[in-house]
C-alpha cells in the first residue's frame, strides 16, 4: 500500500496536521461541533467507538439521538442495545422521532460472556444500523479487538458504553470518548428553556486521523 | 433416462452416525463378522471371522447387531434427503438409491460437478458410498453394487459394464453355475452371445433381464413417494448424556429436511427436536422469523439453543418435526446492487434468541407495559419524559435529595398503576454533578428516583 493511500485514509497521519479529509467513509454525528473535531467529519464507518461517563443521566443517549434518527431510513435494519442499565423509555424514543421498531433490547442475564457474543455476532453480521453495548468492568483487551475487527468486518459501527473510571484502561477501539457533565443547572435554565440545550464537556482521548482532544465544552440536543 | 446410483456398503455399522474411522463390525447370531467397515478390513478382519479373532485384530473394535427397522428409517432419510437433487427417486434394496438425473444435469452444471456434490454431502454427513450412473437403472445399480464407477457414458461407460463378474450381477446361484459351466466370466462375454440361443439354453428371463441392463429395453423401478409431513426419528445405539453429542446425528435429520424443503420450495420457520430417552422426553422449538432451508443454518441454530439445555436423564431417540414453514417467494433481490450484508437481520435475530431464549430479545414497540411508557396512551400536550425508566422507582434517601434542584415540576400523574389508584408528583431534578433525573413523591411523602435522562 502506497504512503499516500495510507495517508489519505486515515491509518497514517503527519503529527503536525489534523486531516479534516479522509478518504474513507465516514457518518455525520449530527453535531456540527463534534464533526468538526473528527477527522473526515465524522465517525469512520465500521469502527468500534468507545464512550466513558460517570453515570446515567449525563447525556450519553442524547449524543446518540441523531444517529439513531437516521437510522429509521433504511427501517429493516435494526439497533441493538445489549444489556442496558436501565429500560429504554419507549415514549422519550418516540418523542425524540426514533423509530420504536427498529430497536431491539438484548438482556444477556448478566453473562459476560453471552453479551460479548451478542455483540460480535450483531456487529460481524453486517445487518445492524447500529450496535449499543453496555459492559461494565474490566474488559479484556481481546475481547475490545475482536469487537473492532468484527465492527470492521460488518462495517456497522459500534457503541462500547463503559463506565468512566475505566479511562486509564488501554483500548482496542478506534474512538474513545470521554462525557462529563458541566456542573449543575438550576431552575432558572429550565424555565428558559436552556436545559434544552445543555453543555456538557466532551473529550476525545482518542480518534481516526488526530491527537487525542482535551475536554470541550459541547451542547446536546434537547430533553425531548 | 440418465441414472445415478447411490449404494451404502456399510450402512448398516453406520446408522447412528458416528465416527466411521473407528472399526467397527455387524455380528450375527452366531457371534461371527457379518459386515466390516473399511477401518475394521484395513485391521485384517474379515466377515466369516469368529468374535474373538475380530477382536484380537482390532482391540478397540465396536460392535452391532442387525436392526432391519433403523435402515428403514435411515434409508427413507437417505431419499427425503436426495429429493434436492433429484425428483424421481426409487428405493432399491439393499442400501441403494436410484436418482433419475437426466433432467437435473443442466441445473447441477453437468454430471462431474453433481457428483462432487453428492460426495461433499454424503461425506459430511458421515456415510460411505459407492455410487454410479448409468444409462439404465438396472446397470448404474450393478456398478454401484460392485464397487462403484467413475464412467458417466459412452464407450467407457459399457466397458466397465462388460467388465462386470457374473458373480456380481445378481442373479440366482442356478443361473450362475450354469454360466460358469460354460465358461462365461464377465457381461460381456454374456452380451456376446446370440439372443436366441441364451433364451433357450438359459430362459427367456434372462434374456429379458439383459435386456435391462443393457438398456436396450427400458423398466424404471417405481419412484418413492416422499411423505406429505416431516417428522423424522433416529435411534441411536448408544444413549447420549450430553446435548453436544446430539449434533452429529442430527445433521443428517437437517440434511434430510434441506432436501424435503427444497424439493417442495419451501422454508422453514419453525423446527421441533424432541430428545427421548427411556422414561424421560425433552423438547425444544427453535424458530427463524424470516424462514429458511438451509441445513448448516438450523443446525447452527440448534446449536447455540442446545447449549442453553441440560439433559435430565440420557436420551436414545431423536426427532425432528417441521412445526411451521411457507413457500418460498422468488427472489426478485437487483442483481446489481452490492451486497455487503453477509447475516439477514432476521437470522441475526434468531442466532441471538437461541442462544439468550426468547424472552432476552425485545422489541421496543412491543412493550406491554403501564401506560406511562405506551406512546399510544400519552396525553396530546408535549411531556418531557426521561430516556432511561428504572425497572422499580428507587426510594431516594433524604440527604441525596436535599442535595438536589428541582427544574422542573410538579407534574401530578394519576392512575392505576398496578391496578393500585396511585398518585405520584413528578420533578425534575439536577444532581450536583450534572446528571439530570425523573424523581416523584408519592401520596405519603416518600420521594424515589424514576428515570435518567441520558
Amino acid at each position: 500500500m502506497a504512503l499516500a493511500e495510507l495517508l489519505n485514509n486515515g491509518q497514517l497521519w503527519r503529527g503536525s496536521e489534523s486531516r479534516q479529509t479522509l478518504d474513507i467513509e465516514t457518518d455525520s454525528s449530527g453535531y456540527n461541533r463534534l464533526d468538526h473535531w473528527l477527522p473526515g467529519g465524522g465517525w469512520a464507518r465500521g469502527q468500534l467507538i468507545e464512550l466513558l461517563y460517570p453515570a446515567p443521566g449525563v447525556g450519553e443517549l442524547r449524543l446518540l439521538w441523531p444517529l439513531l434518527k437516521r437510522a429509521k431510513k433504511d427501517s429493516t435494519s435494526p439497533v441493538m442495545w445489549i444489556d442496558p442499565p436501565a429500560d429504554p423509555n419507549p415514549v422519550a424514543l418516540q418523542q425524540a422521532g426514533i423509530s420504536l421498531a427498529q430497536q431491539w433490547v438484548v438482556h444477556s442475564g448478566k453473562d459476560r460472556a453471552k453479551a460479548l457474543w451478542s455483540m460480535e455476532q450483531a456487529l460481524s453480521s453486517g445487518s445492524c444500523a447500529l450496535v449499543l453495548g453496555w459492559l461494565d468492568g474490566r474488559l479484556p483487551t481481546v475481547a475490545q479487538r475482536r469487537l473492532q475487527v468484527a465492527a470492521q468486518n460488518g462495517n456497522t459501527s459500534g457503541w462500547l458504553m463503559r463506565p468512566d473510571r475505566e479511562h486509564l484502561q488501554p483500548s482496542a477501539a478506534a474512538y474513545r470518548v470521554r462525557l462529563q457533565a458541566e456542573g449543575g443547572c438550576t431552575r432558572n435554565m429550565l424555565e428558559q428553556r436552556l436545559i434544552s440545550h445543555r453543555k456538557v464537556q466532551l473529550e476525545l482521548q482518542k480518534r481516526r486521523g488526530g491527537w487525542p482532544m482535551d475536554p470541550q465544552p459541547i451542547t446536546l440536543c434537547g430533553l425531548f | 433416462m440418465r441414472w445415478l446410483a447411490l449404494y451404502f456398503p456399510y450402512l448398516p455399522l453406520e446408522l447412528d452416525g458416528f465416527d466411521k474411522d473407528c472399526p467397527r463390525v455387524m455380528l450375527d447370531s452366531r457371534q461371527r463378522v457379518v459386515l466390516a467397515n473399511t477401518a475394521a478390513q484395513s485391521e485384517g478382519i474379515k466377515p466369516g471371522q469368529a468374535l474373538a479373532t475380530a477382536q484380537a485384530l482390532a482391540p478397540p473394535l465396536s460392535l452391532c447387531r442387525e436392526n432391519p427397522l433403523q435402515l428403514q428409517q435411515v434409508m427413507a432419510q437417505l431419499a427425503l434427503w436426495a429429493g434436492q437433487f433429484s425428483a424421481r427417486i426409487s428405493l432399491c434394496p439393499p442400501q441403494t438409491l436410484l436418482l433419475e438425473i437426466a433432467s437435473m444435469l443442466r441445473y447441477f452444471k453437468g454430471s462431474e460437478s453433481l457428483r462432487q456434490q453428492l460426495v461433499v454431502a454424503l461425506e459430511g454427513q458421515g456415510y460411505s458410498c459407492w455410487m454410479a450412473m448409468g444409462e439404465s437403472a438396472q446397470g448404474a445399480l450393478l456398478l454401484a453394487r460392485a464397487g462403484g464407477c467413475e464412467a458417466i457414458s459412452g464407450d467407457d461407460y459399457r466397458r466397465a459394464l462388460g467388465q462386470l463378474r457374473i458373480d456380481q450381477l445378481e442373479l440366482s446361484s442356478t443361473q450362475q453355475k450354469q454360466l460358469t459351466g460354460v465358461g462365461i466370466k464377465k457381461l460381456s462375454a454374456l452380451a456376446g452371445l446370440p439372443r436366441i440361443e441364451l433364451a433357450r439354453r438359459l430362459g427367456p428371463e434372462l434374456t429379458a433381464w439383459l435386456d435391462r441392463v443393457l438398456g436396450r429395453c427400458q423398466q424404471p423401478p417405481a419412484p418413492w413417494e416422499p411423505p406429505e409431513r416431516f417428522d423424522l426419528s433416529l435411534d441411536l445405539e448408544i444413549e447420549l448424556e450430553h446435548t453436544h453429542a446430539i449434533l452429529f446425528p442430527l445433521r443428517r435429520l437437517l440434511a434430510a429436511l434441506e432436501g424435503f424443503l427444497n424439493q417442495r420450495q419451501w422454508l422453514a420457520t419453525e423446527l421441533k427436536l424432541r430428545l427421548a430417552g427411556r422414561e424421560n422426553q425433552q423438547a425444544i422449538t427453535v424458530v427463524h422469523a424470516q424462514g429458511c432451508s438451509s441445513a448448516s443454518l438450523w443446525q447452527d441454530l440448534l446449536r447455540l439453543r442446545l447449549e442453553r439445555e441440560t439433559l435430565t436423564a440420557p436420551i436414545n431417540r431423536i426427532a425432528l418435526e417441521l412445526c411451521h414453514h411457507h413457500a418460498l417467494q422468488a427472489d426478485n433481490r437487483d442483481l446489481f446492487t452490492e451486497q455487503r450484508e453477509q447475516l439477514s437481520a432476521s437470522t441475526l435475530i434468531s442466532r441471538l434468541r437461541s442462544r439468550l431464549g426468547d424472552e432476552a430479545l425485545m422489541r421496543l414497540d412491543q412493550l406491554q407495559g403501564e401506560p406511562l411508557l405506551r406512546p399510544d396512551c400519552q396525553p396530546d400536550w408535549p411531556q418531557i419524559r426521561p430516556s432511561w425508566i428504572l425497572p422499580t422507582p428507587k426510594a431516594l434517601p433524604d440527604r441525596e435529595r436535599r442535595q438536589l434542584e428541582l427544574l422542573s415540576g410538579p407534574e401530578r400523574i394519576q392512575g392505576s398503576w398496578w391496578q393500585q389508584p396511585q398518585q405520584r408528583d413528578y420533578f425534575i431534578a439536577s444532581w450536583p454533578d450534572g446528571r439530570i433525573g425523573w424523581i416523584f413523591r408519592d401520596f405519603h411523602d416518600h420521594w424515589y428516583l424514576h428515570g435518567w435522562f441520558g
